[in-house]
């Protein structure tokens, strides 16, 4: 609930009056409501939560922001491991 | 249950707060982010066992762990109506209300069902349209305008079944 992950637009389109979007969020895709950034194009990476686009952010923090979620997961497998010793 | 038993190994514990009584050379404030580990550290009794320059501050909260009980109480009884297709975010389900919960409500045969987005929930209305298919409107800021958008969205779908 608390989390939200950056992605990157793939495709923009109306529905019902709204703009909607398809995000890749490495690898897996979802429908993603973006009337709140209607400066947001094909291609570029926004943070999303609980299935709406909050802001755009450069790839580049993306792609920082991605890292330290791996970790996150790295680290929860480390003391799932350090526990079961 | 591993990982219950070993934050309650004393000694590993005690371990801890040694190292940090050790360790703690000036005053810090710490904020906690989210109401679960608030409630850890009350409940264990944590907060009494910390060196004293240590002050914990209560943080934020997610739209979670802020959810008063009474509404999660309302919650229950609404999800618990024969007519009533009860939408919510996957973290709600298991919050204990004054009584039960609300997998325990979908266990006893209510309709509860986990959703991700709150248009999602809008989608839910669409297809069903002989329920009343209500959405678990929690949060402040953060998520209003969400909800706000699916109010919006079963308007002007003409949607009589939704509300939050």
């Amino acid at each position: 609930m608390c989390l939200g992950i950056p992605g990157k637009i793939i495709e923009l389109y109306e529905a019902n009056g709204i703009l909607m979007s398809k995000v890749d969020f490495g690898g897996v895709l979802r429908e993603v409501c973006i009337q709140t950034l209607p400066e947001a194009k094909v291609g570029d990476y926004t943070i999303v939560h609980a299935g709406f686009a909050l802001n755009l952010l450069s790839e580049q923090d993306a792609m920082e922001t991605l890292e330290i979620l791996r970790e996150i997961d790295f680290l929860n497998d480390e003391m799932d491991q350090m526990v079961r010793k | 249950m591993k990982i219950l038993e070993s934050f309650r190994d004393k000694e590993l514990v005690k371990k801890g707060i040694d190292d940090l009584h050790r360790l703690i050379k000036h005053d810090w404030v710490i904020m906690e982010i989210c109401g679960g580990q608030t409630h850890a550290f009350l409940h264990y009794g944590l907060d009494d066992m910390l060196p004293k320059q240590i002050e914990l501050v209560h943080g934020p909260g997610c739209p979670v762990c802020v959810t008063p009980l009474e509404l999660i109480d309302k919650a229950l009884a609404i999800a618990s109506q024969p007519n009533v297709i009860f939408t919510s975010f996957g973290d709600m389900l298991r919050v204990p209300g004054s009584n039960t919960d609300l997998f325990s409500v979908r266990a006893s045969g209510g309709q509860v069902k986990i959703v991700y987005s709150p248009l999602d929930a809008v989608k839910i209305a669409q297809e069903n349209p002989d329920k009343e298919v209500v959405f678990f409107a929690i949060g402040f800021e953060t998520t209003a305008p969400n909800n706000v958008m699916s109010v919006l969205q079963a308007k002007d779908l003409g949607l009589k079944n939704f509300s939050i």
